[in-house]
């Protein structure tokens, strides 16, 4: 077992920041984190052979400063990357366990504060198709192309959020073929937030936007405006993708179809919080009806409603990388300030409150701008799988709705929906309108959002890493 | 490609070439590889979130079943294959 005072979860933006800021003020800290890299996957360096655009090379320059900043307090800072906490035991023990192979370095960590920066991760809506191979979501796609990977010929890009154009441009770079970019907002849409959007957006953001929509044009990408994949065909893996119009509403108009010839297509709707962990450890968060998300419920210090535990970036509500940052190096304060080591309150200072401000309005107006319409789901067939890991078909859940499940714990013992290796992850995003449908209720009659129960481990493990941490 | 950081993995039995500093899925994916498990029906699935939150992409890897592929590194001789989950779950009557 490794004792230290601070334990960070998750080496991105904001946990290198908090682990860098604890250790700057005298904590001894542990940061875990699941890949071999720090950085996180906003920050993961491109490596496709190519010069660096000038998004990468600033990205580049952000990731190499936060590296910096956790090395010079190196004396202070165990890394442990490649393991992922499976749980956390009385609030003060995390338990590990190594990932992909990798050798054991510490199965438990103990510690006096704990700081949750486990990110954002996408948001998803399931369609016929979406289970083929070559089927990606848009961040899943953008870090194969981004290592030099093309799992395609022909690509198909669709959704909604900042990812799109993102992986448009990593596309393009990389060579690849796109056929179409399908984006569900409508260019009055564009309109209504693009002035919100603009007022929230450093000098950088706003130039990066411009930059991004300047290539598509230069590169002649077909763009089709409110629009969507409605289902992706083919035997081994994806042959041909549908797209279909959507009205003012963002419903889909029957018989409005085009097929596209694609072997490669990524569909994605934005980022959520990924909150396995402050569930598990009961943080209290509510659910942001204009983000469409749970957000973790936090103090000015990025303390949670639970006593020591922190959390910091866009694990907790998606602003993005400098926000995530800045969050991570008050959490990190905050908790060395708690265990006696001094400092400024740096949560205190008008400057840092009005720089979270801003990055809270801009991260809310996209997620309102990628948040997905409802209708969407009415392109899910009886035949679509909704829980990819236990293979949940719609009609299995209608099947389960008919026989008398009327909450989606009932749902999930019926028929095991949340129940596989992902924990919930996919389903959970949709299980509640899904349920709301097969029971012919509308959200407002039947207001119970629900969440899947957290159940440990939270990731899986081997009963050997089990074992190990009992010994 | 430097030759020294160059090297084969066996993918059912047939040696991929593969590259040091590549997971196992961007090494299969690059060599054309687009199944990596067949699910209980028997339907083909391939790596989706590629960040190690799906598990779609899992697979035998040194005779280990439910690897994440997009998460381990290759290695030098490492041997991997499709994973058939009917194969090497419990049979429908235990579960």
């Amino acid at each position: 077992m490794k004792t230290v005072e601070v334990a960070v979860i998750g080496g991105g933006p904001a946990g290198m920041a908090a682990a860098a800021e604890a250790a700057r003020r005298g904590a001894s800290v542990a940061l875990v984190e699941e890949s071999a890299t720090f950085g996180g996957k906003v920050l993961k360096t491109a490596d496709c052979g190519l010069p660096l655009s000038p998004i990468e090379g600033y990205e580049k320059r952000t990731a190499d400063r936060l590296l910096t900043d956790l090395h010079r307090h190196a004396d202070r800072i165990t890394l442990i990357p490649r393991h992922q906490v499976w749980h956390i035991q009385d609030g003060r023990v995390l338990e590990l366990s190594p990932v992909g192979g990798a050798p054991v370095e510490t199965r438990q960590v103990r510690c006096r504060r704990f700081i949750i920066a486990t990110g954002a991760m996408e948001r998803i809506r399931p369609f016929p198709g979406w289970t083929l191979p070559g089927v990606f979501p848009l961040g899943g796609l953008n870090s194969f192309v981004k290592h030099g990977i093309l799992p395609g010929k022909r690509f198909v890009i669709a959704g909604s959020g900042p990812l799109l154009p993102v992986l448009a441009h990593t596309l393009i770079r990389a060579g690849g073929r796109i056929a179409a970019l399908v984006q569900t907002t409508t260019h009055r849409e564009m309109l209504r937030h693009v002035f919100p959007l603009m007022a929230g957006m450093d000098a950088f953001k706003l130039f990066q936007g411009i930059y991004y929509f300047g290539r598509m044009i230069r590169n002649r990408v077909p763009i089709y405006n409110g629009a969507a994949v409605s289902r992706v065909d083919g035997e081994e893996r994806a042959e041909s993708v549908r797209v279909i119009r959507l009205d003012r509403n963002g419903d889909p108009i029957p018989g409005t179809e085009t097929e596209i010839d694609a072997d490669a297509v990524a569909v994605g709707f934005g980022l959520i919080p990924c909150t396995d962990l402050t569930r598990l450890c009961g943080c209290r968060e509510i659910y942001d009806e204009l983000s469409g998300y749970w957000r973790t419920l936090r103090n000015s210090r990025m303390e949670s409603s639970v006593d020591g535990v922190f959390v910091a970036g866009d694990g907790a509500a998606v602003k993005g990388y400098s926000a995530a940052a800045l969050e991570g190096t008050l959490a990190g304060g905050a908790a060395a300030l708690q265990l006696g080591y001094g400092g400024e309150d740096d949560s205190e200072s008008a400057a840092v409150q009005k720089r979270l401000k801003k990055a809270t309005r801009l991260g809310r107006a996209l997620d309102q701008l990628s948040a997905p319409s409802s209708g969407l789901l009415h392109l899910i067939s009886d035949e679509t799988v909704i829980c990819r890991c236990e293979e949940v078909r719609l009609k299995d859940l209608r099947q389960a709705a008919d026989a008398g499940a009327r909450d989606i714990h009932d749902l999930k013992r019926r028929t095991r929906t949340g129940m596989g290796q992902c924990q919930g992850r996919f389903c959970g995003q949709v299980i509640n309108e899904l349920l709301w449908n097969l029971l012919n209720r509308q959200a407002e009659d039947f207001p119970l959002r629900d969440v899947f129960t957290p159940r440990i481990p939270v990731k899986p493990c081997t009963l050997q890493d089990l074992l190990g941490n009992s010994k | 490609m430097p030759a020294e950081s160059a090297f084969t993995i066996l993918f059912d039995g047939r040696p991929i070439p593969a590259e040091d500093g590549r997971s196992v899925a961007e090494t299969l994916l690059e060599n054309g590889v687009h199944t990596f498990r067949r699910t209980r029906n028997g339907e083909p699935r391939g790596p989706f979130c590629n960040m190690g939150i799906c598990f779609e992409c899992r697979m035998v890897i040194d005779g280990h079943p439910n690897s994440r592929s997009c998460m381990t590194p290759v290695r030098p001789g490492m041997r991997v294959e499709t994973q058939h989950d009917s194969n090497i779950e419990a049979p429908d009557e235990d579960r």
